[in-house]
């Protein structure tokens, strides 16, 4: 349990080098290329494994080619290599806009702005996919998944602190990214029912939250808030899997 | 399936052709800084450099809150000891603070156990201060000991582990062999930073040994014990802060 929560911070993020770069997702290797292929079709087919084997139709591929991906060695299911795969690459795509220079981000000097500057740009990515995200969240939360997309999550959240400027060297360093990961949550549940145009009303739900989250005690809040809602969760995925029997 | 294979195959051996040309106007050219690129760090280096700047930075904090709590119970008695103690502890607050602008730069995760390492290590320098001036010091000589040994590790591994880093030329791309390149060029200015960092602290905090042994740290009572005892709790300190 202790070894487990321990590998849920760490995440797959560790060192970050200055000199020897290195990228979130490689572009080597045929599944990359199938995968990125694959989550083009999402909007069309939500997080189902025919994005699969339709990218593996239009690159030319035998249909034979998906053993490629259900042969992986980390043993995902075709649906949740395609999350894993979809959640890596947003984060790629995040991390690329903000070392661009000419990005409007590089104006804002405040921490907490550029925290909802950031937010607000990673759920823009969702919008495309925003009415399949139900599907994504339910691979997400299946027991056997959990550690990687935990992982994932907190992987996000500390990319937006430190882009957003972070400087803290204590506990005020888990604070704020289980805050940030409290808001992001939060913030993609609200954009699946959100039915406002351009889903203003997602956005102006992360600026709340953000504001929030500058006052210390609201950023205590979000921890336990954080910890509930997985509490919460966790008793409901138990029920759920009990009366499926 | 075979129109892309053919695609690779003149797409190698187009790249071969131009490595030919390209090896021979690489002998010519001078290697410096800004005209190569570093390949990545391994996920192996990359753990021991995040296991490196988080203990660094736990241990360093330890040792200013020791020297804090040392400084508050011996500068009013000891007025001589007082510019001692001060120049000691002014050089663990700069060797803290470089640690904490590592570890934000770096994006380390700091130790979990922060508000632990500060209450330790102030609880050692208050006890050990209230025991005498030579059981204060009789504990620098252990705590510097335990930390001077470790940076020494520390830099062995450095030295050892972090050799076969790819180099490539910056306009080719193509991957330079170590021969070709000067030292300096060899290892990427991150790298040789850190460790001339590491190195550097490592005297300071030898030398504080040997201010500390000046102090009669040896005429300390139970000096074996209290060294040992020391010696040990660092260690395990150490093993903690790696991880946790």
């Amino acid at each position: 349990m202790f070894r487990t929560s321990l590998n849920l911070l760490k995440g797959s993020r560790a060192y970050h080098s200055v000199q020897h770069p290195s990228r979130i997702i490689s572009t080597k290797g045929i599944d990359a290329v199938v995968l990125k292929q694959a989550i083009t079709h999402i909007p069309k087919y939500g997080f189902d494994s025919l994005c699969i084997t339709q990218a593996i139709r239009e690159l030319e591929y035998p249909d034979s080619l998906v053993l490629a991906l259900t042969s992986s060695a980390s043993g995902d299911s075709l649906e949740f290599q395609l999350v894993k795969y979809w959640l890596q690459s947003q984060r790629q795509k995040l991390n690329d806009s903000v070392v661009e220079p000419s990005n409007e981000f590089h104006q804002i000097s405040n921490e907490y702005e550029r925290t909802k500057f950031l937010l607000k740009q990673r759920l823009l990515y969702n919008e495309p996919v925003a009415h399949h995200l139900g599907g994504a969240l339910a691979q997400l939360v299946t027991p056997y998944n959990v550690q990687t997309s935990m992982g994932e999550l907190h992987a996000l959240a500390d990319d937006i602190a430190f882009f957003a400027g972070d400087e803290s060297n204590d506990f005020a360093w888990y604070t704020k990214r289980f805050g940030i990961s409290t808001i992001y949550v939060g913030a993609e549940l609200f954009m699946m029912q959100d039915s406002s145009s351009n889903f203003k009303a997602t956005y102006n739900f992360v600026d709340g939250k953000v504001d929030e989250l500058r006052n210390l005690g609201a950023g205590y809040n979000n921890v336990e808030q954080w910890t509930l809602f997985n509490a919460v969760s966790l008793v409901n995925l138990i029920k759920s899997q009990l009366t499926r029997g | 399936m075979d129109k892309l294979l053919l695609r690779r195959g003149f797409a190698s051996s187009s790249r071969s052709l131009h490595k030919t040309v390209d090896k021979k106007a690489a002998a010519a050219k001078k290697y410096h800084g800004d005209n190569v690129k570093y390949g990545s760090l391994s996920r192996a280096q990359r753990a021991f450099l995040d296991r490196v700047v988080r203990v660094d930075q736990a241990g360093e904090l330890g040792a200013d809150y020791i020297y804090f709590g040392q400084y508050t119970v011996l500068a009013s008695k000891y007025p001589h000891l007082k510019p001692v103690l001060q120049h000691m502890w002014d050089q663990e607050i700069h060797h803290h603070n470089t640690f904490n602008k590592l570890q934000t730069e770096r994006r380390v995760r700091p130790s979990l156990l922060t508000p632990l390492w500060k209450a330790g290590a102030f609880g050692i320098g208050v006890s050990t201060a209230l025991i005498g001036k030579e059981a204060a010091m009789a504990c620098t000589v252990a705590v510097e000991t335990v930390i001077g040994g470790h940076y020494n590790q520390q830099l062995r591994v450095l030295m050892n582990q972090f050799n076969d880093v790819p180099v490539y030329d910056k306009e080719t791309g193509e991957k330079l062999k170590e021969a070709d390149l000067p030292r300096d060029v060899a290892t990427s200015s991150e790298l040789r930073e850190l460790k001339s960092l590491i190195s550097q602290f490592r005297d300071d905090e030898l030398e504080h040994l040997d201010t500390a042994i000046e102090h009669d740290a040896e005429k300390a009572v139970p000096y074996l014990l209290l060294t040992e005892v020391i010696k040990l709790v660092c260690r395990g300190a150490i093993w903690t802060a790696e991880r946790v």
